[in-house]
């Protein structure tokens, strides 16, 4: 007898299962196609695919950022779902076919089962999963001037026991609010308030506020009113954008949201617009602006497996114009005042170019502008409209010195001209005045309407003449802001105090450049030197000019000139370096839209960069298009796409638990009332960090938090479809694991002892039986 | 002679072979620590340092980084953000925090601030003359005078909003920041209400409690020093900066005596300042300053390092002299390395698993225990050699790898969860694990290629080496003259990363091709061909530094590797005679009814019931030396504890996270890759049922396992935005 036959029970699993197979698994195994499907080796490719593109989806950003998908897109595209599904089938063949249902595999069966299990459930999960988040703002006592603008940290909780305190010269002393009864109504914690505030010295009064009534002035330069995020009964996709429209004025927002706009890189359509720069002035170029890859030469389509699009039509059909995205930036510095063509009126604009060695700066200056008509580099460039060419001598008019000062005296008629120095005292001969310079400054901010921005030389001039004394301040780019100020102290606004003098300031303290140009005069630039010589440099547009001043070599060039220019609001995009990998779309993005008119309007076109706004309602950053004859318009607002909370929520308040020292948070907790649909009962809730609280189908947790530790804070919201067959799910796979690794040895142990003892027996048998017949044949013999 | 006395003498040549190995272990490790030359500007303090009597002071309470920490820890962590080490050379940490504060100007020209990375090195000092420029360069570190100089200024802000230099730049701030004002982070006066979290307040800012008259004397006026801090009196005042005043002057002009009273003052006020049960516990700042000054007990290293060397020599020649020696060195190295973890918990009040240096510290004790415990019931050795290589190598990452190195710190808020006591080391176990099963598959792959074709093995060895000893020089000299350096604003070596690209596709091109080369040159072809796609891979897709330290671990894993070879190929047979013995000599057949049965199925009896329900390699192991054998269920018995314990780790993981951010899974790096890790070891599992050489295929498997976990705890932990970025 050979000893391999009493052990071939105890080989391994396959061939025990190969053995014992149901006469349906051994037909079906039959059939080449479901052999290999169900095969381990096959299984084992599969789960190697999966693990691969789980790989490269989840550790190269860049593959992600190049295909515009975030991480739960990739994860949940048709491709993965379709490496699962396979795995999921080929798991199920092999269990049904390959494994023998018997309570030593019991482990094996257990696992697979929770895999099948947890592999739909993930689907159904990642499928559906909605998420995104909703800000509550806490209520407060807001202290705004009386332009409505709010103070710069004009802001209290509206808390019992809340107070403000801020020093404001203008009021005397101290400004002093408290909060000292708060009321509640609703879900509004905070829906009136009363307020003790102390102006100063004065005695402190108390003030009634309520949430949407008007301000409550209390003086003529403050007033206080009583905010709050009132019912939220949306949030935000953390994915989706939209844009969200209304006609101006109204108070109900629509949206449609962009379903495939990109994520990750800069794409816009060449419109014909102006370049496109960073924040170093460089141009940035677009990436890829359709789905297709390029490969030997060819384009292939790629949108089978790409979902962004460009340009991406918007379902705004309310509307009497069509509106389609164009273009998207995801990380943009901020937006910056450009010119174009194209303006209905004279608006002369210059683009200019100064470069120095490998530095090169170019902007528009535009000289109707009082802010924008002058460039602060450190000698300052200015361009003005000039009608003729009287006007231009005299703006190039050399100085008799770095600084000059011009006197007229009317009722003498003198006039001359000084070089002037602070400090400097000046007689003028034959008239009564006497000046004392007492401050010269090369860039002097200008706060009057219409200036607010610009700057210029300014000469501030003490004066007598006997009869009165008073200062003069001298605008140099603007001579008609110059003021008095007159003995009392009072800046006489309505017209010089003494209208006899008449005074002209000049500077080339740091050097001047005035680029000068007119209708039909071509252009010409001035270089100012700080001894008040000037060199004259014709110019032709587009040609590059050397430049001497202030011991540099610099080349100009007048880009452009146009004289009918119109304000236009472009990005400029943050450089790559610079930009942090955690702030994506949300924050920094900007979308272009360009907007057609039908019918009527068909021959109307407009352009127009909008800049990424978190909440519509909280945070808006508007853009509004008047199409022609609409006075009125229609505001635009790129942010997110709302998804209903079923509920109602109201702020109450954001409590913070810190660590010593109070430089970092332990703990963020909110606390907020809701409304569930359907219920007139109003509960209070809270999440905190590690602690949810389930509205409907929606979870809710501690998102973000205001920095400032009260004003906000940001409820995450999702849905989580199929969580419990994934706990069960994971549950037999743990279960199975560890019989299949701890049970299934000592049954084949078991197994095994049996076996042997059943050998031993029959080998004991087959020896007695041996023995016997060799005691009876030995008896025979 | 005869084969006997042959055999005793190889045995006392090898015995004694550990005398000299362990010495030189011995020499290296403390060469590490040997201290540097002090600064000319310390001289002053070196002598009045040693007269002092710290005891007291040191463990005064300080309020810092969210915690309260003792004076000693206060100047081991500024020193260490500062000058790279715990105190500046010659001087003790308390010593050289009082020379910091008190003559710090006469260290202007002294090179103590130290920039740790390279790139801003050379941003920093490229203007200056070369001897400044090459020092900072090489060592990193810089005057006083250097790191107030306004080009520096201009480029450090420059660069801070880089985003590539954001983690460089914190640290160059760090050191600035302790360099220029160490004096406003020093909060020991504390807040006299009994609110805990209350920020306290540093000496300077104590000064506004004392009268204008004081003020006056001092220099000083009220509108410098601001209003009075609330809750504390002149006399409390008093009580704290009349010793601290007192300390400075004993400083500076070297008189000890006075400088010890004033110590003993200052250390004696300190405490009464504080509401009652806001003051740390005396027991725990001892405990603290007894953890530092033992430096965090990860030189348990040496130890551990020893223990791997005799296990390693236990295993291979089966004797039992170096196996209880081995065990009472690894038992010796876990009793430091559990006391050191203890101390820290007890000093933190929580599980120390919460950042990468106690997840890693923590987790290798846990890995080592078991493995312990799985020798005192298998004996098989190859145990006791993994317990040693994972506890060596996670104190000497600990000690000089992981950023931060063991600096005690407060835990994150979402962290302090019920959570991290069950998921996190449930997860850290696992890889702990993972890196026991690694050793043994590395031990199991050694012994299979010894056995099967030695001398292939060592050439693979020195190949790899070879190519991590070029690489890591000619990625040196990348960084260091890289245009990123320069300007910080162009991508790194574009040209270099392109061209590296191109390479490793010809290379696996090429590779394919290998089919029609002679069969001896194939596997050469195939295995140079592999190692330079690797390395060509490395730079192409890689960050230079991650790319450089992977060339020093090739240069270093190929030299051990084949130099392991070498020794088991020259070991006189004495040694390996039971380690060449194949099965069929070894195995004790199981007969109790005096029945002959195969060799393997005597082994599948002979295997634990821990090994699991996988198929073994009994089959196959009859051709190869038994403890081969053995390695393979060892491997088995920690890899279906990795199975388990990983799994439900990660599933626990979800469920944290499910409560902490809504969601279950979000496809978070760190999740994706943990789960990859998994998916490998099933894999691995599902092999051992359709290959034939199934412990080779196991050891391959084991070993990629351990390198997507290394992965996934490093790459990501490092280099990769996610979720996860504080695990």
């Amino acid at each position: 007898m050979s000893t391999t036959t009493l052990v071939e029970p105890l080989r391994t699993e396959p061939r025990v299962a190969a053995a014992s197979r149901t006469p349906f698994a051994a037909r079906a195994l039959q059939i080449p196609l479901i052999r290999t499907l169900s095969s381990v080796g096959f299984g084992m490719s599969m789960l190697a695919l999966i693990l691969a593109y789980a790989s490269f989806g989840s550790a190269l950003p860049q593959v992600r950022g190049t295909i515009e998908m975030t991480e739960m897109q990739v994860f949940r595209h048709w491709l993965f779902a379709g490496l699962i599904g396979i795995f999921a089938f080929s798991l199920t063949l092999a269990t049904v076919l390959r494994i023998r249902w018997r309570v030593v595999n019991a482990g094996v069966l257990t696992v697979h089962a929770g895999l099948l299990m947890l592999c739909f459930s993930a689907w159904w999960y990642f499928a559906t999963k909605i998420e995104g988040d909703a800000v509550l703002l806490t209520p407060r006592v807001q202290i705004s001037q009386a332009s409505g603008a709010l103070l710069p940290g004009g802001e209290l909780a509206a808390r019992v026991g809340e107070k403000w305190e801020r020093t404001m010269p203008a009021f005397g002393g101290a400004v002093r609010v408290e909060v000292l009864r708060v009321q509640p109504r609703g879900l509004r914690n905070a829906a009136e308030a009363t307020v003790r505030v102390q102006l100063g010295d004065a005695p402190p009064s108390e003030i009634s506020l309520a949430v949407d009534a008007p301000a409550v002035p209390v003086s003529d330069r403050l007033k206080l009113s009583l905010a709050d995020s009132g019912e939220v009964d949306r949030f935000f996709d953390n994915e989706v954008a939209a844009l969200h429209y209304r006609r101006v004025g109204e108070e109900q927002l629509r949206w449609s949201a962009l379903e495939g706009l990109p994520y990750f890189r800069e794409r816009f359509l060449d419109d014909g617009s102006p370049p496109i720069r960073d924040r170093d002035g460089k141009e940035v170029a677009s990436k890829r602006t359709r789905p297709t890859a390029r490969l030997a030469g060819f384009e292939l389509p790629t949108g089978w497996f790409e979902h962004w699009r460009m340009p991406l039509n918007v379902e705004t059909t309310e509307l009497p114009f069509d509106v389609t995205v164009t273009g998207y930036l995801p990380y943009i510095a901020g937006m910056r005042n450009g010119v174009a063509a194209g303006g209905e009126q004279l608006n002369p604009a210059a683009e200019i170019e100064i470069g120095l060695g490998d530095q090169k700066i170019r902007e528009w200056l535009v000289a109707k502008d009082a802010k924008e008509s002058l460039l602060g580099t450190a000698i300052p460039f200015e361009f003005r409209w000039i009608e003729n060419e009287q006007e231009r001598e005299a703006l190039y008019a050399p100085l008799i010195g770095t600084d000059e000062l011009s006197v007229e005296v009317r009722d003498a008629g003198v006039r001359k001209t000084y070089a002037i120095r602070s400090g400097e005292t000046i007689k003028v001969e034959g008239t009564p005045y006497e000046m004392v310079i007492e401050q010269l400054s090369p860039a002097w901010p200008l706060i009057t309407p219409g200036f607010e921005g610009a700057t210029s030389p300014i000469a501030m001039v003490k004066v007598t003449n006997g009869q009165k004394t008073y200062s003069r301040t001298v605008v140099q780019r603007f001579p008609h802001l110059s003021q008095d100020i007159d003995e009392a102290g009072m800046r006489r606004k309505d017209g010089p105090y003494d209208p006899n003098l008449v005074l002209h300031y000049r500077s080339a303290a740091r050097g001047w450049f005035l680029l000068t140009a007119g209708p039909k005069l071509a252009p010409m630039l001035a270089s100012f030197s700080t001894d008040g010589k000037v060199e004259r440099i014709p110019l032709k547009v587009g040609e590059q000019s050397p430049l001497h001043a202030g011991g540099l070599h610099l080349n100009f060039r007048l880009a452009q000139l146009i004289e009918n220019s119109r304000s236009i609001l472009e990005p400029v995009v943050e450089p790559l370096e610079h930009r942090r990998p955690t702030v994506g779309r949300p924050s920094a993005s900007a979308i272009r839209l360009e907007i057609r008119g039908r019918g009527e309007l068909a021959a109307w076109k407009e352009s127009r960069w909008i800049t990424f706004s978190n909440y519509p309602h909280v945070d808006p950053k508007p853009i509004v298009v008047r199409p022609p004859g609409d006075a009125q318009g229609y505001e635009f607002i790129y942010s997110r796409k709302p998804h209903s909370l079923e509920a109602r929520l109201g702020a109450d308040q954001l409590a913070v638990e810190f660590m010593p020292g109070r430089r970092s948070v332990e703990r963020w907790r909110s606390e907020f009332l809701v409304q569930r649909a359907g219920d007139e009962t109003i509960r209070r809730g809270m999440v905190q960090t590690n602690e949810t609280f389930s509205v409907g189908r929606w979870t809710l947790f501690q998102s973000g938090a205001a920095q400032d530790h009260w004003s906000f804070t940001v409820l995450g919201v999702g849905n989580r479809n199929g969580i419990w067959m994934q706990v069960l799910g994971c549950t037999l796979i743990s279960l199975g694991c560890l019989y299949a690794f701890y049970i299934k040895p000592i049954l084949r142990r078991r197994e095994q002892d049996a076996a042997l003892a059943l050998a031993g027996a029959r080998v004991a048998a087959g020896a007695s039986r041996n023995g016997a017949r060799n005691g009876h044949a030995g008896a025979h013999a | 002679m005869n084969p006997e006395m042959t055999n005793m003498m190889n045995t006392s040549r090898l015995r004694g072979a550990m005398l000299p190995i362990a010495l030189v272990t011995a020499f290296f490790c403390i060469s590490a620590h040997a201290g540097a030359e002090p600064f000319d500007a310390s001289r002053h303090a070196i002598k009045l340092d040693q007269q002092i009597d710290w005891s007291a002071l040191r463990l005064v309470a300080v309020q810092d980084g969210g915690r309260y920490k003792t004076l000693d820890s206060f100047a081991r962590e500024a020193f260490s953000g500062m000058h790279g080490s715990e105190s500046l050379p010659g001087l003790s940490p308390l010593g050289s925090l009082c020379d910091w504060l008190f003559r710090r100007k006469e260290y202007l020209n002294s090179p103590v601030v130290r920039i740790k990375d390279k790139g801003l090195r050379v941003h920093f000092s490229s203007h200056m003359p070369d001897v400044a420029r090459m020092r900072i360069v090489n060592t990193g570190y810089m005057t006083l005078l250097e790191l107030v100089d306004a080009e520096v200024r201009s480029r450090m802000d420059e660069l801070e909003t880089n985003t590539m230099m954001k983690t460089a730049m914190n640290r160059a701030r760090e050191a600035e920041f302790y360099a220029e004002a160490m004096e406003r982070a020093l909060r020991f006066v504390p807040a006299p209400d009994g609110d805990d979290t209350h920020p306290w307040y540093t000496p300077d800012e104590l000064q506004a409690n004392l009268s204008d008259a004081l003020l006056q004397s001092a220099g000083l006026t009220r509108a410098k020093v601001g209003a009075p801090l609330p809750g504390i009196s002149e006399a409390q005042a008093l009580s704290i900066m009349g010793p601290w005043a007192r300390l400075k002057i004993a400083w500076t002009s070297g008189d000890a005596a006075a400088a010890q009273s004033a110590v003993n003052d200052l250390a004696a006020a300190l405490p009464k300042l504080a509401a009652p049960g806001v003051y740390p516990a005396e027991s725990q700042r001892r405990a603290e300053a007894k953890y530092y000054a033992m430096g965090k007990f990860t030189w348990g290293y040496i130890i551990y390092a020893l223990a791997a060397l005799v296990s390693v020599w236990a295993l291979v020649t089966g004797w039992r002299v170096p196996y209880v020696v081995a065990m009472l060195l690894a038992l010796a190295a876990m009793g430091v390395h559990a006391y050191g973890l203890g101390l820290r918990w007890s000093i933190l009040g929580r599980i120390p698993v919460a950042n990468m240096f106690e997840a890693v510290v923590a987790s290798a004790w846990g890995g080592v225990l078991i493995a312990i415990l799985l020798e005192f019931v298998y004996r098989r050795r190859v145990f006791l050699v993994a317990a040693s290589f994972v506890g060596f190598l996670s104190l000497i990452l600990g000690a000089f790898v992981i950023p931060g190195q063991g600096t005690l710190t407060s835990i994150m808020g979402i962290l302090d969860d019920v959570m991290l006591r069950i998921h996190t080391v449930l997860i850290i176990l696992s890889y702990a694990l993972i890196a026991l099963a690694a050793v043994i598959a590395i031990v199991y792959l050694l012994g299979y290629y010894l056995v099967r074709s030695p001398q292939r093995s060592a050439e693979a060895g020195i190949l790899v080496a070879v190519v991590g000893v070029v690489l890591w020089p000619v990625l040196t000299y990348w960084i260091y003259n890289s245009p990123v350096a320069l300007d910080g604003s162009h991508p790194p070596r574009q040209n270099v990363r392109e061209l590296a690209s191109v390479l490793t596709v010809v290379t696996l091109i090429l590779m394919a091709f290998a089919r029609i080369l002679p069969r001896a040159a194939r596997f050469h072809a195939l295995w140079t061909g592999g190692v330079l796609a690797f390395a060509y891979a490395l730079i192409w897709l890689t960050p230079f530094g991650f790319a450089k330290g992977m060339a020093l671990t090739m240069a270093i894993g190929g030299f051990a590797w084949a130099l392991a070879t070498l020794i088991g190929m020259a070991l006189p047979n004495a040694a390996r005679a039971l380690a060449d013995a194949p099965v069929r000599e070894q195995v004790a057949l199981a007969g109790a009814s005096g029945a002959q049965f195969s060799d393997a199925a005597a082994l599948r009896r002979q295997r634990p019931i821990l090994a699991g329900g996988a198929p073994g390699d009994e089959a196959a192991a009859a051709a190869l030396p038994v403890w081969l054998h053995h390695a393979d269920w060892c491997h088995l018995i920690i890899l279906n504890m990795v199975i388990v314990m990983l799994f439900v780790g990660i599933v626990l993981g979800a469920v944290w996270a499910d409560y902490s951010w809504g969601r279950p899974w979000g496809w978070d790096p760190k999740e994706v890759f943990a789960l990859n890790t998994w998916i490998i070891y099933a894999i691995l599992l599902h092999m051992r049922f359709i290959t034939k050489n199934r412990g080779l295929w196991t050891a391959w498997l084991s070993v990629a396992g351990a390198l997507m976990m290394a992965f996934n705890w490093c790459f990501v932990n490092f280099f990769i935005v996610g979720l996860h970025s504080y695990a």
